[in-house]
């Protein structure tokens, strides 16, 4: 859940935070609010400087509060980090308008990924005057969330693209394809993937017109680029279908598996949901409200992992629809309207 | 001290009761901080501990282990205590007979007709296939040795690192005692992100049995997730315990 998607009974900040980091240390830099700490020797600690700046910071309080805004309000650095179990802030100190607090995070300290952003909180319980927060620690207003990295991250982030490879059916390398296999045309490697993405991998002894067809680079519009576009659908497809497929199918063994666990529903949907790997949430979430295309958009993924959990027929429901998702997502009608008049017009 | 060089997966756990071995490599922690470090003085202490504890009531144990195991370990660096690999390598290679007392033995009397179980017995307790529809099926002590990658699998549900973590939040043994007494409690804070803010785990688990006497899972259950909502518009880092205890209470 994002910030923007909690209803706040009382008035937040209009704008955001605005939020600066400066490392101290020569060779690491913040590159689009992530800092890769992991790809630096030598050092064993990151020192940062941060500065923010709030424009009508006194806006959240009522009229009689707002005069000694900062006897009611703290700037406060949050660090969080999941792997490292580890939860820390900081207070800033406040000179002029501005806001100024120093860090420094020992890699002994963390481990994985820490979250680093700026949170305007009510500093002590003040009266409760309609339409304003008034319990000590409400926040009222966020920065933007910067990252540290102290461990290379363990999968890749979908959105990045799946590697495809070519490589003979008959290697070693892909041994379970040896025996029944060899002739076909595409694979993925699911079993060797576990948390990364799988691989996709094309057969290196297909038949050598195939071969240079689907190694065509062109974007020509010719038949060539059209049969072309037909084989990589049909290998998309099946491809979407297996990631998509197995992704549910994990999610759903681990709600299951979890489900004679102690805890409440809450807890084993989010257990089950992070102990899946990053890629298969991914591709749910992605496909999240075609999934659950009663939904709306923003309940989709939520109404998706309960029903699963709720309903053993639930999960077949879902599955059967993973092809025809495929189908209105690839734009599979267009492309063989295309393909049969092409081949209409040529045999005519 | 070592750790696995990458974590172990159910399939990895089934080829190591198989005989499989693991790469291993040092933890990153100063030799320093591993100085007195005997493993097999952490598993002599365990295993008399085992030897003195009613294996009915081994639930009841949990906060005698959890000293042993954060007295051994508290001078490691945090960067080592939150890598599952460590966790997994102590558990598979030095407290085995711990967890599966612990977390098979204890759960059917016959069990203890059976042990010491041999690898091909481990193996299959560990994973069977159903006849009907030939699936594979986990028995849920996977997760005792492998942990996951959720926030919890290392606060909550890895069968030595769960010991140590509520330890390092809670700092004091009677509230260790207190949590694990009713493990309804210990799966209520440590499940839920709260659970790593030291205060809030210590108001809570302060102040849940003042609330509710009997302490009921349900009561435990509602009062978590009663807190949990409060710390969507709430920052629970910037709370003390007596804010959090209000919070409890209003």
């Amino acid at each position: 859940m994002s910030i923007q998607d909690i209803f706040y009974p009382y008035k937040t900040l209009e704008n955001q935070i605005e939020i600066n980091f400066k490392s101290l240390n020569e060779n690491s830099k913040f590159n689009n609010n992530i800092l890769n700490f992991y790809e630096i020797d030598n050092e064993d600690k990151v020192n940062l400087k941060v500065t923010a700046k709030i424009d009508n910071i006194e806006e959240v309080l009522a009229e009689k509060y707002k005069k000694n805004y900062s006897e009611n309000l703290d700037l406060i650095l949050l660090i969080k980090s999941i792997k490292s179990l580890t939860r820390k802030f900081f207070k800033f100190e406040q000179r002029g308008n501005i806001f100024v607090s120093d860090v420094s995070l020992k890699k002994e300290d963390w481990r994985g990924d820490v979250n680093i952003s700026a949170t305007l909180v009510l500093k002590k319980k003040i009266e409760e005057i309609d339409g304003y927060a008034f319990n000590q620690g409400t926040q009222l207003g966020w920065s933007t969330s910067y990252k540290i990295l102290f461990d290379e991250p363990e999968e890749k982030i979908a959105g990045e693209g799946m590697e495809v490879l070519w490589e003979s059916f008959k290697s070693e390398k892909l041994f379970w394809l040896q025996k029944h296999y060899y002739k076909n045309i595409y694979a993925i490697d699911l079993k060797s993937a576990s948390r990364k993405l799988p691989k996709v991998y094309l057969n290196e002894d297909m038949d050598i017109h195939l071969k240079s067809l689907l190694k065509l680079d062109s974007t020509k519009s010719s038949a060539k680029n059209l049969y072309r576009d037909l084989m990589f659908q049909n290998i998309a497809t099946g491809v979407f279908v297996q990631l998509m497929t197995h992704s549910l199918l994990d999610f759903y063994s681990e709600l299951k598996f979890q489900k004679n666990s102690p805890q409440d529903k809450e807890i084993i949907i989010e257990n089950a949901w992070q102990d899946i790997a990053l890629w298969q949430r991914k591709i749910i979430e992605n496909y999240a409200t075609q999934l659950s295309p009663d939904s709306r958009k923003k309940d989709a993924l939520d109404n998706l992992k309960e029903k699963l959990f709720d309903s053993d027929t639930s999960f077949p429901e879902v599955i059967n629809v993973i092809q025809n998702i495929a189908q209105n997502n690839q734009g599979t009608e267009k492309l063989f309207t295309q393909v049969s008049q092409t081949l209409l017009t040529k045999f005519k | 001290m070592k750790k696995f060089k990458e974590i172990l997966n159910k399939e990895d756990l089934i080829n190591y009761f198989e005989g499989k071995k693991f790469d291993v490599i040092n933890i990153e922690s100063s030799l320093n901080k591993q100085e007195n470090y005997n493993l097999e003085d952490l598993q002599e202490k365990f295993k008399n501990q085992l030897s003195i504890t009613d294996k009915k009531k081994m639930v009841l144990s949990d906060a005698i282990f959890s000293e042993i195991i954060y007295k051994k370990f508290c001078n490691l660096d945090n960067r080592d205590l939150a890598d599952t690999r460590f966790w997994q390598w102590i558990s598979l290679e030095y407290l085995q007979d711990y967890i599966w007392t612990r977390w098979w033995m204890s759960k059917n009397s016959d069990n203890s007709k059976s042990l010491p179980l041999t690898n091909d017995q481990k193996v299959k307790i560990l994973k069977s296939v159903s006849k009907e529809d030939n699936v594979e099926i986990w028995s849920p002590l996977t997760i005792r040795f492998l942990g996951g990658t959720s926030l919890k699998s290392l606060t909550s549900r890895q069968a030595i690192s769960r010991l140590f973590w509520p330890y390092k939040i809670l700092e004091t043994t009677e509230l260790v005692r207190q949590c694990f007494e009713k493990q309804d409690i210990a799966v209520a804070v440590f499940e839920r992100q709260f659970g790593l803010h030291p205060e809030a785990a210590k108001a809570f688990i302060k102040n849940i049995s003042v609330k509710h006497v009997n302490l009921d899972k349900k009561n435990i259950q509602l009062e978590a997730k009663k807190l949990n909502r409060y710390f969507a518009t709430i920052s629970s880092d910037y709370l003390n315990q007596d804010s959090i205890k209000d919070l409890l209470f209003e």
